[in-house]
């Protein structure tokens, strides 16, 4: 039940369909740089797993990727922002802390300090939001005829001269993790379903067999989709998977008395009493 | 947040322009924070990776804390923020450029349509000088009450005249490989 | 005689925010007559001859949080503090979630306080120690 090691994947992926190739396109970073991963914000990744304590403490470590396109919309955007209009004429109806002051505080701090108006809250638009040429990332448009694109449903959709969609290449999802790491049984992956709307939904999470020490080399394979105007003319979406390598690596200290560098005993005690043993 | 809050309101409220520009291409700087490392140690120093996605036209430094985006007029640079541990939180606060800059660039900042996510972005009047624009990136992790600032610059730069296809920016072997 | 399990669960993230412990950490054990259960001021109960094991739990999943180091206070009376440790280099490497201890049987009853060290992470001030906890031997 230690840290959960979290793998981002990072990749420009007008870039990587473009050249066909992941390589000089894709960088990884994880969470366990403190403990010892190295390569970190590089194309190779080594992971690294202390498990001195999983003897003791036998919950299972866990490796999380997540797949991000740069570009694309940040994935800390909350779902609200992909509301439809009816979902969004229920949002701005008054908050229940302006509705009943007497019981909730209407006025709250955020994680910053910055004071937060509940009756009014800023962050929550009056009208529906407006395409916005500088916010490409949005998927709400700037104007770039020509190029094939999709909107944020996800879906391809044939673009007009002056037609304000956005090109927007969603985020990249992994396909297949396979390789040595799996064939020695060391890490044991699968695709999961998540609340989030990136990736379509899906994330992969591996749990790790900690007895079996040493450095082992995994593949993943990563699906780009992207649309395209093929010589008719039409569009059509299309999406093209490539592989990367990564590693991991499982090592393991001793176990120690870290209660005090020297002597036995981890309680102070008068000495007229026999010292006994830690 | 004072200033960010202002241009979140200007933002939504009135468009400084009546007729939009066509943007040539927007440009995204996406910076990924390890927030823990950052606070653990201190400093920025080695937990900002940044990334464009801008590198078929020559942008270097990609994973590192100093990224060399290249720019063109009429383009717009996006900056966005990532946590490496996705449940921290992080603010973009400040793209500091020197006023001497200013003739360059428009920046401002706005926030993502009725989310709280803030995004800085700048879009280029006119041709980036030779040495390009030097800038500090400065943001608001976890709740801690100061800002961090990245020790090490990075710069936009202007497109390079000669970009034949055996030049240095595609090939990926020599570049980012450490 | 049943083992005690204490739990030290740590908002990293707003424990390195603030630089200190205080209202970040939660501690909580299975002994039913234990007091200041899920603050920083747990008092465990326990009996000589019995074993505790010390396990930290970070709130957020993908933040790390290891035991430092627990070192028992030579007087119960120090004021209470909390706050980073700058001496990183005097803890035992590597850190461990899990730490276990045996009340020797010799020991007199009373109430032990006990200075907690959490280590997120690897960096400078990333070492973070709270003196609030105790335990309590009753014979």
């Amino acid at each position: 039940m230690g840290q959960q090691l979290g793998i981002v994947v990072l990749i420009d992926i007008p870039a990587a369909v473009d050249s066909n190739t992941l390589e000089g396109n894709i960088w990884l970073v994880d969470n366990g740089g403190w403990d010892g991963s190295t390569g970190e914000g590089s194309p190779n990744l080594v992971s690294a797993l202390d498990v001195t304590d999983a003897q003791m403490d036998p919950g299972n470590a866990v490796l999380n990727w997540i797949p991000i396109g740069i570009g694309t919309i940040p994935v800390n955007v909350p779902q609200t922002f992909f509301l439809n209009d009816d979902d969004r004429r229920v949002l701005r109806q008054r908050p229940l802390p302006a509705l009943h002051s007497g019981l909730f505080p209407v006025r709250i701090r955020n994680i910053l300090g910055d004071e937060v108006n509940i009756k009014h809250p800023e962050h929550l638009g009056r009208e529906t939001p407006r395409a916005d040429p500088q916010m490409p990332l949005s998927a709400l448009g700037y104007l770039d005829p020509g190029t094939a694109r999709f909107r944020r449903t996800g879906e391809s959709h044939v673009a007009q001269p002056g037609d304000q969609d956005v090109v927007y290449y969603p985020d990249p999802v992994i396909t297949r993790i396979h390789g040595e790491a799996l064939e020695a049984g060391v890490i044991y992956p699968a695709q999961y379903g998540s609340p989030e709307l990136f990736s379509r939904g899906l994330y992969w999470s591996a749990s790790v067999d900690a007895s079996l020490l040493g450095l082992y080399r995994y593949t993943v394979d990563i699906a780009l989709h992207y649309s395209r105007r093929n010589a008719a003319g039409k569009v059509i979406d299309d999406r093209v998977i490539l592989s990367h390598d990564a590693w991991i690596k499982i090592s393991t200290g001793a176990p120690r008395n870290g209660f005090s560098a020297d002597g036995l005993i981890p309680i102070p005690i008068p000495s007229d009493i026999g010292a006994g043993e830690a | 947040m004072a200033r960010a809050a202002q241009s979140v309101a200007a933002a939504t409220k009135s468009k400084p322009t009546s007729t939009p520009e066509p943007v040539k291409q927007a440009t995204n700087v996406m910076a990924m924070l390890d927030v823990v490392g950052a606070l653990g140690s201190g400093t920025l120093g080695e937990s900002l990776y940044l990334f464009d996605n801008n590198r078929r036209a020559g942008s270097t430094g990609h994973g590192t804390s100093s990224l060399t985006t290249v720019a063109q007029q009429g383009d717009v640079v996006v900056w966005t923020t990532m946590t490496l541990e996705c449940e921290a939180f992080a603010r973009l606060e400040l793209v500091e450029i020197d006023v001497a800059y200013a003739e360059y660039v428009h920046l401002d900042a706005a926030a993502f349509s009725e989310t709280p996510e803030v995004y800085w972005f700048a879009n280029i009047l006119k041709p980036l000088p030779e040495t390009g624009i030097p800038y500090h990136l400065s943001y608001r992790l976890g709740s801690a009450p100061q800002a961090y600032r990245a020790p090490v610059e990075s710069r936009l730069i202007p497109a390079s005249g000669t970009s034949t296809p055996g030049e240095a920016p595609l090939e990926p072997n020599q570049e980012d490989a450490q | 005689m049943q083992p005690i399990n204490i739990i030290v669960a740590v908002d990293s993230i707003a424990a390195l925010s603030k630089g200190t412990l205080e209202e970040n950490v939660y501690l909580t054990d299975d002994n039913p007559l234990s007091q200041g259960k899920a603050t920083a001021t747990l008092t465990t109960v326990c009996a000589p001859g019995q074993w505790l094991h010390w396990k930290a739990i970070a709130v957020d999943v993908q933040s790390p949080a290891v035991i430092a180091g627990i070192d028992f206070l030579p007087h119960d009376d120090a004021p209470e503090e909390s706050g980073v440790d700058p001496n990183v280099w005097r803890y035992v490497v590597p850190r461990w979630r899990l730490w276990t201890g045996l009340i020797p049987l010799c020991t007199p009853a009373g109430r032990y306080r006990y200075r907690l060290a959490l280590q997120m992470g690897s960096g400078a001030q990333s070492v973070i120690s709270i003196n609030s906890p105790s335990i309590e031997v009753r014979r």
